[in-house]
């Protein structure tokens, strides 16, 4: 991380826990300069996030407020904290198993209530920090702790999911696009009401090693080469379609 | 008639008013209740009810006391609302406590008891006709009630109305408490 | 605190218990309210949501009890003095919050109008049953607040000192009431003057440690500056997650526990009627104090040396007070809306043998029951 972003971490950070190879070191980054942008005041951010490996991208790393909060109930505790405090630009950071499976019905009533929160999802399609089981996001077929040989369950389609509930921006962008990850963000951060990233962000340690993927290279490429459009996407059948990810704006 | 009046000397009175879930049970014992508040009583009111919105046996307890008032629910009703044959059969009937029985006979068909003051008060038919619903029988029962025990005064009882219900059905609710008081007479005369 | 009610001239005010929490909230200060409906809780909930309209408050139905204790909690570290109200399953429901609130010293006030359980069991039928759910309802070791008030006037009275002991100590306060109670109408006086607890915004120390054991830090709120970390896992006094340190978890935890535990004085309420000679005594909380209360004054008519220890705090649990009644009693009789919750507790510390009279059938426990019980069993 360049050092214009030392202003927005912590005092007395010893490092992160991340494994090497994580996506949340560069989805930190991300958000930080996406944040720089918007130009809001330090004391004026509250970054609220829930339990996994992505609730510790903000907590303890970025020295605003932060609410580090329990399994799933992330939007629910950003909720009453935007509401009783109007004038704090809330952004929620948690892991895809985290806001979409456990915390699911949270989400899709704040982006229903169109509540003023920016929630970013860092999705690794997979439980990380508990030993890699299999999440909500999970593509068909990729192998798990809990599905060794193979998940059989559709993952959800995030952004379509936040969408139809009522949010009034989403996104979704990989990690391995950062340019266009920030932009992303960014414009979550300007836009009132309740906005969504899912920041595809992946997980070495926990999916890459089970799925052929260990080597970093070869699954950052995979990433990449699996990013279509959101119009390449509508035209695959539903089987194709889930193995990709459909990328770029889809509220805005 | 006034042997029935309050004449208890503890100076506690007990009230079931008893019918079905949604018959205005419990807007009866809180106009009572507010009316004996407005009197400078003592008062506690609740009520008994299953989960569903209409049907089932509901209960209102209204207690009026001259002291603060140790156990708030009716134990041994002295005075009887009775709305349903059900709650009629169960309480006027079966237990036998109350002394004072105001009963509406579009529901109920009394027996003869002996010792008990059974006044039957036309209210849901009287409602109906002079108003066009039955919603007015609530206040019809309720003044016959205070007519036949003088638990509280109709000046109370307007103080109660116009501190929980409708100014718009201000001037009907007056004339629903001025007819049960007469039909409660008229009740008294023929007893 | 409340006002010394003469008995001959008896408020001008009827009023529902669970609107008495609203109207006792809203003027102690309350300014946030998060819930979702449950008989026999929701005219809390109803009545307060218009007041906070009225008071530049918010109000939030959520989408379930879980998040309604998430919000509430948000709610508080951004500088609200922040409420819910619900009944046994939505209590239940809200249990890993409120363990979060006690870990994070988060002041709070929940409402729990019981009702017969468990599970849905009767919604509109009154019960005690959460007694140990109140004290042990969450996960690991923690030791709340609890209040029980037995009259509409101690719902008002209480719901303001919930939050004034809530907002002194940054702990979430029960308010522990019941169908009974929330749901009669009884005579209140509605007073506007009286102490108000705010917690301590600036000063100095950590936000989570203290120098002294059982001490209460300091809680600036999101937005002052603070750079807060907040976080249910565990922390040091600063608020750094510290989840293999032994040392840390065991000094927070222990320094959580005594301020509760050290200030039972402060805390506890109790009262007593017909101690001073008495031979028994029933010891009662909420709706089955005012049964007791009737029954003892009955039994003294027929002579029979009765007396009640009637507990305003179901928890920290009034431990000096049932020892010295055990002292002096032959009988202690605890009647109850569940099957011997409190009376279990009271054994560990009467030296009377305790009796317990239960009732389980979704109604109030009768004083002719708790006489005919004196009765048969202790004469």
């Amino acid at each position: 991380m360049s050092r214009a972003m030392e202003k927005y971490l912590r005092e007395g950070l010893a490092g992160t826990a991340f494994c090497p190879g994580c996506g949340h070191g560069i989805l930190l980054g991300a958000v930080l300069r996406a944040v720089d942008r918007i130009g809001v005041k330090k004391e004026d951010l509250l970054f609220v996030s829930g339990i996994g490996c992505a609730a510790w991208i903000p907590s303890p790393n970025i020295g605003t407020d932060t609410l580090h909060t329990l399994h799933g109930r992330a939007v629910a505790f950003a909720t009453g904290a935007k509401l009783a405090n109007p004038k704090l630009k809330t952004i929620v950071v948690s892991g895809d198993g985290d806001l979409t499976s456990i915390g699911g019905n949270h989400l899709i009533h704040a982006a229903r209530r169109n509540v003023d929160l920016t929630v970013i999802c860092a999705d690794n399609q997979i439980y990380g920090m508990t030993g890699g089981q299999t999440a909500s996001t999970t593509p068909v077929g990729a192998k798990s702790s809990t599905d060794p040989g193979g998940n059989i369950y559709r993952p959800f389609d995030l952004c379509k999911l936040v969408s139809a509930a009522g949010a009034r921006y989403t996104a979704r962008y990989p990690v391995t696009q950062p340019r266009k990850l920030i932009d992303a963000i960014e414009k979550a951060l300007r836009q009132d009401g309740f906005t969504f990233v899912d920041a595809v962000s992946p997980c070495p340690t926990q999916f890459g090693r089970r799925n052929q993927m260990a080597n970093l290279k070869k699954l950052y490429s995979t990433v990449e080469s699996l990013c279509v459009t959101p119009a390449e996407a509508e035209a695959m059948d539903e089987e194709t379609r889930l193995h990709h990810f459909a990328i770029g704006e889809f509220v805005a | 008639m006034t042997d029935q009046k309050k004449t208890q000397s503890n100076g506690k009175y007990q009230v079931l008013i008893a019918g079905e879930a949604g018959q205005g049970v419990i807007i009866q014992g809180i106009i009572l209740a507010e009316s004996a508040v407005a009197s400078g009583a003592w008062v506690t009111q609740s009520a008994r009810y299953g989960a569903a919105m209409r049907g089932g046996v509901a209960t209102s307890d209204v207690v009026i006391s001259n002291q603060p008032i140790d156990f708030p629910e009716v134990e041994k009703p002295d005075y009887m609302i009775a709305i349903s044959q059900l709650t009629y059969d169960k309480f006027a009937v079966g237990k036998r406590e109350a002394r004072v029985v105001v009963y509406d006979p579009f529901f109920v068909k009394p027996v003869e008891l002996e010792g008990v003051t059974q006044v039957g008060v036309a209210a849901t038919d009287t409602a109906i006709k002079v108003f066009g619903g039955a919603q007015a029988s609530n206040l019809i029962m309720l003044a016959g009630l205070a007519e036949v025990t003088g638990l509280v005064s109709t000046k109370d009882m307007i103080e109660a109305i116009d501190r929980n219900l409708s100014k718009k059905f201000r001037e009907n609710n007056i004339r629903a408490l001025e007819i049960g008081k007469e039909m409660a007479q008229e009740a008294g005369k023929g007893a | 605190m409340p006002p010394s009610v003469d008995p001959k001239k008896p408020p001008q005010t009827l009023m529902q218990g669970n609107v008495a929490v609203a109207e006792a909230a809203i003027r102690v200060g309350c300014r946030f309210f998060g819930g979702y409906p449950i008989t026999p809780s929701s005219e809390v909930m109803m009545r307060i949501a218009q007041l906070l309209r009225e008071n530049n408050g918010t109000f939030i139905q959520m989408e379930d009890e879980i998040a309604s204790i998430c919000a509430v909690i948000g709610a508080s570290w951004s500088g609200a003095k922040a409420m819910t109200a619900t009944s046994g399953p939505g209590f239940s429901l809200m249990q890993e919050g409120l363990g979060y609130a006690y870990f994070t010293e988060t002041p709070l006030v929940l409402v729990d109008v019981q009702r017969a359980g468990p599970a849905t069991g009767q919604a509109t039928h009154v019960a005690q049953g959460d007694v140990m759910q109140f004290k042990y309802g969450s996960h690991g070791d923690y030791y709340p607040i609890a209040l029980a008030p037995w009259s509409v006037q101690e719902l008002y009275d209480l719901t303001i000192r919930s939050f004034n002991l809530a907002e002194k100590y940054r702990v979430p306060v029960f308010l522990a009431t019941d169908e009974a109670i929330g749901h009669a109408r009884e005579n209140i006086e509605i007073y506007e003057e009286f102490e108000i607890v705010d917690r301590v915004r600036e000063g100095e120390g950590m936000p989570f440690g203290h120098d002294a054991p059982d001490g209460v830090p300091v809680m600036p709120a999101f937005g002052d500056g603070a750079s807060l970390m907040v976080t249910g896992s565990t922390h040091n006094p600063q608020g750094f997650r510290k989840v293999d340190d032994p040392d840390v978890h065991n000094n927070l935890v222990t320094r959580l526990m005594r301020k509760t535990m050290d200030h039972v004085d402060d805390i506890v309420e109790t009262e007593e009627y017909f101690l001073d000679d008495a031979e028994i005594a029933f010891f009662a909380f909420g709706i089955s104090a005012r049964t007791a209360v009737a029954a003892v004054r009955r039994l003294r008519e027929k002579g029979v040396k009765a007396g009640l220890l009637r507990t305003r705090t179901l928890w920290p649990f009034p431990e000096k007070q049932i020892t010295e009644v055990g002292k002096q009693v032959r009988a202690l009789i605890v009647p109850e809306l569940n099957k011997g919750m409190m009376a279990s507790v009271a054994r560990g510390y009467s030296q009377a043998p305790v009796h317990q009279i239960n009732k389980t059938n979704g109604y109030v426990l009768e004083p002719e029951e708790l006489i005919e019980y004196v009765e048969e069993e202790l004469s």
